[in-house]
């Protein structure tokens, strides 16, 4: 061993996420993901905080998505709501990882959104995050200090994967490593001179895969285009050491 | 009258001469091709087969081992190999009523080809379709619809953010939906915060809400319209990519087929179901035969396969049940459900056999229900429907079909014997209507020289059938003599094959057991009496029964009002004869013959009519003219079952003449044959086995020489005696009278003339009629006195 490498170790996966939406879809992809890098993951079920003082207040009310009818926002059924969708979170996770032999922990936090994903990626080297409903923007993204995947619903096991690539860009190398690692397919490689739409269209119904560097996240045109966009987004950032070979999916 | 002598020994047996069998063996003789002694049959049949007309079917009737069935076989192969081949049969999907299945006709052999070509069409399809959805450009164009789908609902969550934060309010996601939020700095307002704010300001938010409320109310109330759209817009987009990914696959599949419009109709249907259903049928597996399914629907069950088939089909159905005849519906089993579905109609006779021929053995018809019936509606409808019988009686109501009929063009052809086809035609008014040409199978044909040849024919043809030893000269004209006794006529032979089949198997099997490499008339006498052998225990009881005397039969002296009647009892294809007592006592009485057979009734309506018939005789023979003042009695000594026939009515009759007569009839003489109102003596049937049966019983007594059997003379035709009865014949150890009328059968009984009336009327003085007549007016006579002393009002 180098000397003057960091020591490989096994990725640390974080996956955060709030109530409602397409939440679960997003739990279980994200599973799949961590055991396709050979990391362990660390789930958490982040519940704003916001929402529980919504629910003190005399003139907290919400609308029903099945029903299209406003209600009450009553502590006590909140309470019970969370709770559910925290034991069926879990219970996804459990069968998921089940599966693919990967390492897990799972906790709910109840707080401010940006502090707790602030949280999350300080101990990840990857922190996905559900796309739908919206924790965060892709602005916010960028200052958060790891590797981040933007996860759309859906998101297929051989969802196609493609790859930014731009000259001079020093993440590119992780980039790709983290794209092959996450692809059971064939990882496509596209300049970034292409331009958004390109890269967009490339990575149709999969994941963009772009150096937390690349210039297709300057901009708010780019970020909106990305934003309206149907794929992941994959922003990576070199971690302090590299992921081991033995920890890329077979 | 002159003397009645017993008949010659050549009159007694008609011998088969091997020298007029012009071969050594009948390995030298050529096979036949047609049965022989049918020709009216076969006109019959071939009638039957060449009139196209759809109620020309045929019923081939006869008694049992004639060879119908080889015969009706042989004429329908025959003609069926001149004729076309019938397209296949199948059944299909019926895309707009799944529960009635399609059915397809295609040129023979093309049915298999149809059938295997869409099985591919559909493992390809399953590969293909998921091929084609997983391409980067369907996704792009389906991820294109999906996020343009969501881009109103995005875009007015993002309107509605926007307003709610320029009135301090903030859209929250709750577990089950949306909210709204006071918020200050970016955080929801803490309740506190929100008791210590002026009302007006709470009054404001308040309403704000409200309203910000309604105009997310009308976003979420749009979703599933947008959903809707989006739904739309994918499945367009499926439907189009599949249609580009079938469309050449099942395009292969319609060039086969081009010709057929009816194929390339169905296969337009199943482009258009594939089209819609991909997600299904890529989603199902492609199951087996038994569950096939989403993809089973485009399947093709192939009811009805002639590619093996040259010419038309000649179906022999051994099991004609309602379902075997008109096809089933099968069903599997899920989850405790019987369900089924197109592929599991099964295919009955009638489908196999349309466009050519349906052999069916009538009684099996008959004896299975509603074959019958359903055969019939089949034949009148000229198609076939298959229907569950459990279904058509609304016995079960499982899932079930009602599967297109297909045409039918069949000629069915019944066998059965000659009374089912008697009655069928009496009593089914349906049956003349469908059946209309009727082969009638005769059980003989005559013999001559150029039918004996024929015969050996025969006998070489069943021989190399049944690879048998060949027959030598002497053999074959063994086997027509026991044909001949077969037909009970000497200038007759029969034609049952299955008898004659038998016999030859079993002289074979005896020529080899001794190791001759021919079937000489040795194996065949031992065939015959090795035959015998296995079925007689019943005659030896019966004639043990005789010589022990426990029943009573006397074969030498002379009794009055006694004689033997002979009676043939046939116990499981084995008839031989037996001697009967008969006894008859008369006395003064009212004109009554009594017939204590009939008062016990143990006596048939045939033998009761006999006595009634003697009773006519005797009274206008003898008392035309004066009342019949007698009162007789007639029995069967010791029997204990029913008597049946009239075949013993002379002997009754001799034994009353013999009562009246006062006169001995000779034991040594049985007797057989009916009588008529004219003292005529008739033939009757079982004459071979009712000598021997009494000449048996004599042997066992001892032989005198006087003994003997009186038969009708127009039974003389039907001997064919064993040899042994015709060798004591021969050498005057036994004799055989045939008579005409009572007369000559009486002179032979009692040794006296019978009598006949002079031109004045009268008997001769010592004649038998003499003394009966005498008899009979002095009962008369007796009767007038005691009628004229009871009107006197004197005691008898």
């Amino acid at each position: 061993m180098n000397s003057t490498q960091p020591e490989a170790r096994r990725p640390r996966v974080s996956a955060a996420w709030g109530v409602g939406g397409a939440t679960l879809s997003a739990v279980e992809a994200a599973a799949e993901i961590a055991a396709r890098l050979g990391g362990d993951l660390e789930a958490r079920l982040i519940e704003d905080a916001n929402l529980i003082r919504l629910a003190l207040l005399p003139i907290g009310r919400q609308l029903a998505s099945h029903t299209g009818r406003v209600e009450p926002l009553e502590p006590l059924r909140l309470e019970a709501e969370l709770r559910t969708s925290a034991d069926r979170a879990r219970q996804i996770l459990a069968r998921t990882a089940a599966g693919r032999q990967l390492h897990w922990t799972f906790t709910v936090v109840r707080g401010s959104i940006e502090r707790e994903l602030g949280a999350a990626a300080g101990v990840a080297d990857l922190l996905i995050i559900g796309r739908h409903p919206p924790l965060i923007t892709l602005a916010q993204i960028e200052t958060l200090g790891c590797s981040v995947l933007w996860l759309s619903e859906g998101l297929s096991a051989r969802a196609p994967v493609a790859l930014v690539v731009e000259a001079g860009d020093r993440g590119v190398d992780f980039a790709r490593q983290t794209a092959r690692a996450i692809s059971r397919g064939v990882v496509r490689e596209i300049s970034a001179a292409r331009g958004i739409a390109a890269a967009l269209g490339e990575a149709a119904g999969g994941v963009l895969v772009l150096s937390a560097n690349s210039r297709l996240l300057s901009g708010e045109e780019a970020r909106q285009a990305l934003s309206r966009g149907s794929a992941s987004i994959l922003v990576c950032r070199p971690p302090t050491a590299p992921f081991p070979e033995k920890s890329r999916p077979k | 009258m002159s003397p009645i002598h017993p008949l010659g020994a050549e009159q007694l047996s008609r011998r088969s001469d091997p020298t007029r069998l012009r071969f050594e063996t009948t390995a030298e003789l050529e096979p036949l091709d047609r049965a022989i002694g049918q020709d009216r049959a076969l006109e019959a049949l071939q009638f039957g087969v060449s009139m196209r007309a759809h109620d020309f079917h045929i019923f081939a009737f006869g008694a049992a081992g004639v060879g119908k069935r080889e015969a009706v076989r042989s004429i329908l192969v025959s003609r069926a190999k001149r004729e076309p081949t019938p397209p296949d049969w199948c059944y299909v999907h019926n895309f707009a009523s799944p529960q009635r299945p399609r059915c397809l006709s295609l040129p023979a052999g093309r049915g298999r080809r149809f059938r295997d070509d869409m099985r591919q069409l559909v493992e390809e399809l399953i590969a293909a379709i998921p091929a084609a959805l997983e391409t980067e450009e369907f996704r792009t164009r389906k991820d294109t619809i999906e996020s343009e789908a969501k881009r109103p609902h995005e875009d007015a969550l993002q309107k509605l953010a926007k307003d709610a934060g320029e009135r301090q309010l903030a859209l929250i996601r709750t577990p089950v939906g949306i909210a709204l939020a006071p918020v200050k700095d970016g955080e929801v307002v803490s309740p506190d915060d929100f008791e210590k704010l002026p009302e007006d300001d709470k009054k404001r938010l308040a309403e704000a809400m409200k309203e910000l409320e309604k105009v997310l109310e009308s976003i979420i109330r749009r979703i599933p319209e947008w959903e809707k759209e989006r739904r739309s817009k994918v499945r367009a987009l499926v439907r189009e990519v599949t249609t580009f990914a079938v469309g050449h696959l099942i395009g292969d599949v319609r060039a086969r087929f081009a010709d057929l419009p009816a194929v390339v109709a169905h296969l337009e249907e199943a482009e258009r179901d594939i089209v819609e259903n991909a997600a299904e049928l890529i989603g199902g597996a492609a199951g087996g035969p038994e569950e096939p399914g989403f993809a089973g629907r485009y399947r093709v069950n192939l009811l009805v396969d002639h590619a093996g088939t040259e010419g038309a089909p000649v179906i022999y159905e051994d099991h004609p049940t309602h379902r075997n005849l008109i096809g089933r519906v099968e069903h599997h089993s899920v989850q405790g459900a019987l369900l089924t579905h197109f592929g599991l109609l099964r295919a009955g006779a009638l489908h196999r056999a349309s466009g050519g021929y349906l052999i069916l053995d009538a009684v099996r018809v008959l004896s299975q229900p509603f074959a019958y019936d359903a055969l019939k509606r089949a034949l009148r409808a000229r198609e076939v429907r298959i229907e569950s019988l459990g279904d058509s009686l609304g016995l079960v109501s499982t899932q079930s079909l009602e599967p297109e009929s297909i045409p039918l063009s069949v000629k069915v052809v019944l066998i059965g014997d000659r009374m089912v086809y008697y009655l069928l035609s009496a009593l089914d008014p349906d049956f003349g209507d469908l059946f209309k040409v009727g082969a009638d199978f005769g059980e003989d044909l005559e013999w001559t020289d150029a039918s004996a040849e024929l015969y050996a024919r025969l006998v070489a043809t069943l021989v190399r059938q049944h690879e048998l030893l060949p027959l030598e000269r002497d053999a074959v004209a063994r086997v027509i003599e026991h044909a001949a006794r077969r037909a009970e006529h000497s200038s007759k032979l029969s034609v049952d094959l299955r008898d004659l089949t038998d016999l030859l198997r079993e002289a074979d099997h005896f020529a080899k057991e001794t190791g001759k490499g021919r079937v000489d008339r040795s194996s065949v006498d031992r065939a015959l009496e090795a035959r015998i052998r296995r079925r007689d225990r019943i005659r030896e009881r019966a004639y043990e029964l005789i010589q022990r005397g426990t029943v009573l039969i006397d074969t030498t002296g002379a009794k009055v009002g006694q004689i033997n009647a002979l009676s043939v009892i046939d116990v499981g294809g084995f008839a031989f004869g037996r001697p009967s007592r008969i006894t008859a006592r008369t006395r003064l009485g009212k004109g009554q013959v009594l017939d204590i057979e009939r008062e016990v009734e143990l006596g048939g309506p045939i033998h009761s009519k006999g006595l009634l018939i003697l009773q006519s005789f005797l009274s206008t023979r003898y008392a035309a003219d004066q009342p019949l003042s007698l009162s007789a009695s007639v029995v069967f000594e010791q029997s204990y079952s029913g008597v049946e026939g009239d075949s013993a009515s002379s002997a009754e009759l001799y034994a009353l003449l013999s009562s009246l007569a006062e006169v001995p009839l000779g034991q040594s003489i049985a007797v057989t044959g009916s009588v008529s109102q004219m003292g005529q003596v008739q033939a009757i049937g079982g004459v071979n086995e009712k000598i021997e049966g009494f000449f048996d019983v004599c042997r066992l007594a001892g032989l005198t020489g006087q003994q003997g059997v009186l038969i009708p003379r127009a039974n003389v035709q039907n001997l064919m005696l064993r040899p042994d009865v015709v060798a004591a014949v021969k050498e005057e150890r036994f004799r055989i009278y045939a008579v005409t009328t009572v007369d000559e059968g009486i002179e032979v009984l009692t040794g006296l003339p019978a009598g006949e009336r002079d031109a004045e009327g009268r008997f001769p003085e010592g004649s038998v009629n003499h003394r009966v007549e005498r008899k009979l007016l002095h009962f008369a006579e007796q009767t007038r006195r005691f009628a004229q002393d009871a009107r006197e009002g004197r005691s008898p």
